[in-house]
């Protein structure tokens, strides 16, 4: 992965995070017609986010 | 980064004191005691204050240097478990194992370190915030602050860079 790359991942990330429900898909859908690798990215990140364990990281080492 | 130089020179310092430190604890170490990182790089801190108040900006400055340290003593440590343990294999040492933290989730340190590594190639503001937050426990603020960026900036960083590390240790992040 490029900089870049993550950059978009970041900003795509954030910008799903403050929808919800529909407007989050409708979001992601619209990205993966042109971009399906990106939309695919952020959904996974997405999904890692609201099932991961809330303490992972949290406390520290 | 502009404090890059100072920080390259108090580096070894804080290594020093903080793996003395370490050591000192792991030669009183008992079944069921642990020994808190974070506990650590409190007392180093108050030690080389005493010390030498006029090398130290603040607390922050002094964590984000002890945060690196701290990374490196307890990676080091987790290897030479692992390699230990299974004779050279490929190390694969939790938190708990290492060194350590009573109940916190284990987190397999050196699969942290590498992904982090990994980070650092792709956003290196993101892998520095991480080290920052979880080898020196610093909060949000005292991130925000040894940074010089805002706490929201923190958040946003720690939200994705979380995600993303918690997907590489092994997809959901859970254990």
């Amino acid at each position: 992965m490029t900089p870049e790359r993550w950059r978009q991942i970041n900003e795509l990330f954030h910008a799903a995070l403050e929808l919800q429900g529909a407007a989050r898909q409708s979001l992601l859908d619209r990205t993966a017609a042109t971009d399906p690798g990106l939309a695919g990215e952020v959904r996974s990140l997405l999904a890692v986010h609201n099932s991961s364990d809330k303490r992972f990281l949290e406390e520290p080492a | 980064m502009a404090e890059e130089r100072p920080v390259d020179a108090l580096l070894p310092i804080v290594y020093e004191e903080l793996r003395r430190l370490a050591a000192a604890y792991l030669r009183r170490e008992r079944p069921g005691q642990t020994l808190q990182p974070t506990a650590l790089v409190h007392e180093a801190y108050l030690r080389l204050m005493k010390d030498r108040p006029d090398r130290w900006q603040n607390r922050a400055h002094f964590c984000a240097i002890a945060a690196h340290s701290m990374r490196q003593i307890l990676i080091e440590r987790a290897r030479a478990r692992g390699a230990q343990k299974r004779g050279g294999d490929q190390p694969r040492v939790t938190l708990d194992e290492a060194l350590v933290a009573g109940d916190s989730p284990s987190i397999d340190l050196v699969a942290l370190d590498e992904a982090l590594q990994r980070l650092e190639q792709i956003d290196a503001e993101q892998a520095r915030l991480v080290e920052l937050r979880f080898f020196g426990g610093l909060t949000i603020e005292e991130t925000a602050e040894a940074m010089n960026i805002s706490p929201a900036t923190v958040k946003r960083h720690w939200t994705v860079a979380r995600a993303w590390l918690a997907r590489e240790l092994g997809g959901d992040g859970r254990e």
